[in-house]
């Protein structure tokens, strides 16, 4: 399935030569980096116009679940400027006490 | 596990779910983290892909495309069919796209006014030499395939085209397509399909692409169209088809 492998492919290109290019930079905010990684993946399922129709539902759904992660982002960056704290922050901070308790680091 | 796509995106899913913690709780890499994510994504789209595959083995694909090309084979043999096939658009069916041999090779192609009946020898026209075999070709069920009947523009038929033989069927890699008044040339960039059978089928019907190309065509343009000539190399499959004119505009 040649249209396929060049999905995969190009995708695969892209988010990888993203991640590079983060790192070089030192970028550590991870909501930029699954923002970029959402706009390249919506990019390129808009490009891909010839995919059958099953295949363009089927990325839409992936779609549909990466941008509610935008979303989460969005909103926790709203809560963060009004109430001063970010939840998604307090979250991450909980789950790595946690883990680290468990693990005895 | 159905497919490679599928397999794919399950490892890929696995692995970047795996690498998240990873790289957050032990190896304190942001860069990595990041890496985790985009194997996510990744993952996640390589394993729709996979489930919009069909579940048919191509093998078995293959041998009813064959086993129903020699019925049609042996059935235009049998009859002495040596007329070429007219492929109809639905609306002058009743139903999906189909072909009309005429019975009697007459120097006209059949003129249809309206939708023939549903039987597989029809009387298509008011003569009574103008009867013709009725029969489904591989191109009859494409219509399904596309969202929207596509426009008559020869780029909406080459976006249509493309979307069949490159992105539904894996035949082609492209599709160009030349309209003028009552002649199309379609260009099918890499095709699969590159056997020729030389069979009383394919002279009369075209090979599968043709086929395909012929009924998408008139479907897109609602007229009658002919496969007049077909030229098939490795590179690309050549084809030109005749449009013929619809009842009101004679």
């Amino acid at each position: 399935m040649k249209l396929y492998d060049n999905y995969i492919i190009v995708l695969a290109s892209l988010l990888l030569t993203t991640t590079v290019i983060f790192a070089v930079l030192g970028e550590t905010r991870l909501d930029l980096c699954f923002t970029v990684y959402l706009i390249e993946t919506l990019i390129l399922n808009e490009l891909c116009i010839y995919l059958n129709p099953r295949a363009r539902r089927s990325l839409n759904a992936v779609n549909y679940v990466l941008f509610a992660g935008f979303l989460v982002i969005v909103a926790a960056k709203v809560v963060d400027i009004i109430w001063g704290y970010n939840p998604l922050e307090l979250l991450w901070g909980i789950i790595k006490a946690k883990a680290a308790e468990m693990l005895g680091i | 596990m159905k497919n490679r796509y599928s397999q794919l995106g399950l490892a890929l899913l696995l692995a970047g779910l795996g690498l998240m913690p990873t790289a957050y709780l032990l190896l304190r890499s942001i860069p990595i983290i990041a890496l985790g994510i985009s194997l996510v994504v990744l993952g996640a789209t390589s394993l729709v892909l996979g489930r919009t595959r069909p579940r048919i083995p191509p093998e078995l694909s293959s041998l009813l495309m064959e086993t129903g090309l020699e019925n049609v084979n042996s059935l235009l043999e049998e009859l002495g069919l040596k007329a070429k096939g007219a492929y109809l658009p639905s609306h002058l069916t009743g139903g999906k796209p189909r072909a009309i041999i005429p019975l009697h090779s007459n120097p006209g192609y059949p003129r249809i006014a309206g939708p023939l009946q549903q039987r597989l020898i029809v009387s298509f026209g008011p003569d009574p030499e103008d009867i013709g075999l009725m029969t489904t070709t591989p191109g009859s069920s494409i219509a399904g395939m596309l969202e929207t009947r596509p426009g008559s523009t020869s780029d909406e038929i080459a976006t249509a085209l493309t979307t069949i033989l490159a992105g539904s069927l894996d035949l082609a890699t492209g599709v160009a397509v030349r309209l003028e008044e009552s002649k199309a040339t379609v260009r099918v960039s890499n095709p699969r399909l590159v056997e020729s059978r030389n069979s009383w089928a394919e002279r009369s019907l075209g090979s599968p692409t043709a086929s395909i190309v012929a009924s998408v065509l008139a479907e897109a343009l609602g007229k009658p169209v002919v496969i007049q000539s077909e030229e098939l190399t490795r590179r690309a499959n050549l084809i030109e088809l005749e449009v013929l004119q619809a009842q009101d505009e004679q």
